[in-house]
């Protein structure tokens, strides 16, 4: 997937500006950045639930700007919600069925292997006929993420999912991530959870003022003078 | 096993019309009540569909309801036979529903709003005078023509079949399962590949179909109508709390709801006719304070049940 001069104005505020980015069709790929910095706009503007101003974006040397979200979601552009927002009266179950069934457009049984398959991996299988009004937030990301995965994306854009992880808890996240990745998807990771980054340890993009700034692995970021001025100011990071 | 469940629930109820079809007027000699109870059987579960199962909440659904009637009677003033009088109701319903269809970008209170002033438009436009030689205007329409009590008796039967089959097919499907994934979040439906504005249109446009064939079917066993009789606010708030008492988004909620609330409403109108719109109100009061989920919360609770 390529986007190519992708910029979205809110007012007079740039939130992407003319942004080139190339996403490769397997590995992880972290997207960092402070707030305000434009990560969530690009996700939205590639999932379609926002429109771009100016730009367009590539799948296959295919333009797919004029494609409405749900056609995406069909050919293999999944995403998950910061704050997650499963269907909250239907079952574990069902939510990740209906991810199978649409995105992935499986046939009922096969959608359902596929769900079952996707509950295990996640390691979820225990809360499967739980209501999703039941659940805590944390499992409510899973479940999230669950129903982004069962289609079988291409791509999976997953925004933010290790906000107020335990250091165990972000190594169990890190290790699903990896196995989802090994599925043959490629897997964007947008967010702030450092610890998370170095575990998942793919490459890093580092977003600003709403266009990506610096590329690199996470040691060459974490130590690059630029990235600490744009965290801690200017005045606070010396040369 | 569930699925095994729910589908002998269905076979249950459509039996169970059957016998109340044939049995009921032996008790009670008062045909207009049954045919009514069938009718309004039929509009609750049409109701169901969008309501129950989307979320959307047509404050004037009535309009769809009175259409079918309207359709059926001026069918009859042309001169045109039953059948096409009866699909006249049918497609000035469906019409209607598809003039409609971009109300449906309003969510919650708006649209209900929307919906409800809708209503009034339409209501205004078939009572108007200068319409009174199409639609009778504010003298309304008659059917008496064609009068026949107990054919439209028996055809109110086989809707109400017909729409409990429906509404069990929905709910089963995938469509059905997407339908519900709208009423709980449309941004993840259209983020899981469902084709929200298509799904949802698809379920008003069959909630409006059968809402106008019990319209018409209403239009035809009345033998002469006005406006008020087929086109009012009342309708919709019988079968919206008919719905919510039984339990919306289920087979059975919608079914029990009329059954129960609409029987109630015929004993207390007939006993106590001064009475009937205090008790009545006082019932439905208690009922959204208490009970705001109806039948299928109390079965949840506490026999941990699932209403089909």
């Amino acid at each position: 997937m390529e986007l190519k001069k992708i910029s979205k104005k809110f007012g007079e505020l740039y939130a992407l500006k003319d942004v080139d980015l190339k996403i490769e069709d397997e590995g992880i790929k972290i997207i960092i950045g402070p707030n305000g910095a434009g990560k969530t706009t690009l996700v939205n503007v590639i999932s379609g639930i926002i429109r771009e101003d100016s730009g367009y974006i590539l799948l296959n040397e295919n333009k797919i700007n004029h494609l409405p979200p749900h056609r995406r979601a069909k050919i293999g552009i999944a995403r998950t919600y910061q704050i997650p927002k499963p269907f909250m009266n239907l079952t574990v179950q069902e939510n990740i069925l209906i991810g199978a069934l649409f995105s992935g457009k499986l046939k009922k049984n096969d959608a359902i292997q596929r769900t079952e398959d996707v509950l295990k991996m996640l390691g979820i299988s225990n809360i499967a006929d739980k209501m999703a009004n039941e659940l805590t937030s944390d499992q409510m990301k899973f479940v999230d993420l669950g129903r982004a995965l069962a289609g079988n994306p291409k791509y999976l854009f997953i925004d933010e999912i290790g906000a107020g992880l335990t250091e165990s808890e972000i190594i169990e996240l890190s290790n699903k991530i990896k196995l989802i990745e090994k599925e043959g998807i490629s897997v964007i990771y947008i967010g702030h959870v450092m610890r998370l980054v170095k575990e998942l340890g793919g490459r890093v993009i580092v977003f600003n003022n709403g266009s990506p700034m610096i590329e690199g692995t996470y040691e060459e970021i974490i130590n690059n003078i630029d990235v600490l001025k744009i965290y801690f100011g200017e005045e606070h990071v010396k040369s | 096993m569930k699925f095994e469940k729910e589908l002998k629930s269905v076979l249950g109820v459509i039996v169970f019309f059957i016998i109340f079809y044939f049995l009921g007027p032996y008790f009670y000699s008062n045909q207009a009540f049954f045919v009514t109870m069938l009718l309004f059987a039929t509009l609750t579960l049409s109701f169901n569909i969008i309501y129950g199962f989307t979320g959307y909440l047509p404050f004037g659904y009535a309009a769809f309801f009175g259409l079918g009637a309207y359709g059926f009677g001026i069918g009859v003033k042309f001169g045109l036979n039953i059948m096409l009088s009866f699909l006249l109701g049918i497609l000035l319903s469906v019409g209607l529903s598809v003039i409609f269809l971009p109300m449906l970008r309003l969510k919650g209170a708006y649209f209900a709003i929307a919906n409800l002033a809708s209503f009034e438009a339409v209501y205004y436009i078939i009572s108007n005078q200068s319409l009174t030689p199409i639609t009778g205007g504010p003298y309304g329409l008659s059917t008496s023509s064609v009068f026949s009590p107990n054919i439209v008796y028996l055809i109110s039967l086989i809707l109400l079949i017909v729409i409990i089959v429906v509404t069990y097919i929905i709910k089963k499907s995938n469509f059905g399962l997407a339908l519900k994934s709208i009423r709980d979040d449309q941004t993840t439906s259209i983020l899981s590949g469902i084709n929200v504005s298509l799904y949802r249109g698809i379920a008003w446009i069959i909630s409006a179909l059968f809402a106008g064939a019990a319209g018409a079917l209403y239009g035809w066993y009345l033998g002469f109508f006005y406006p008020e009789a087929v086109l009012s606010i009342t309708f919709t708030i019988f079968i919206i709390t008919f719905t919510i008492f039984g339990g919306s988004g289920t087979i059975l909620g919608p079914i029990i709801g009329t059954l129960l609330l609409y029987g109630i409403y015929d004993m207390v109108g007939v006993s106590f006719s001064e009475y009937f719109t205090l008790i009545f109100g006082l019932f439905i009061l208690i009922l959204m304070l208490f009970l705001p989920n109806g039948l299928k919360d109390i079965l949840k609770k506490y026999f941990r049940r699932e209403l089909p």
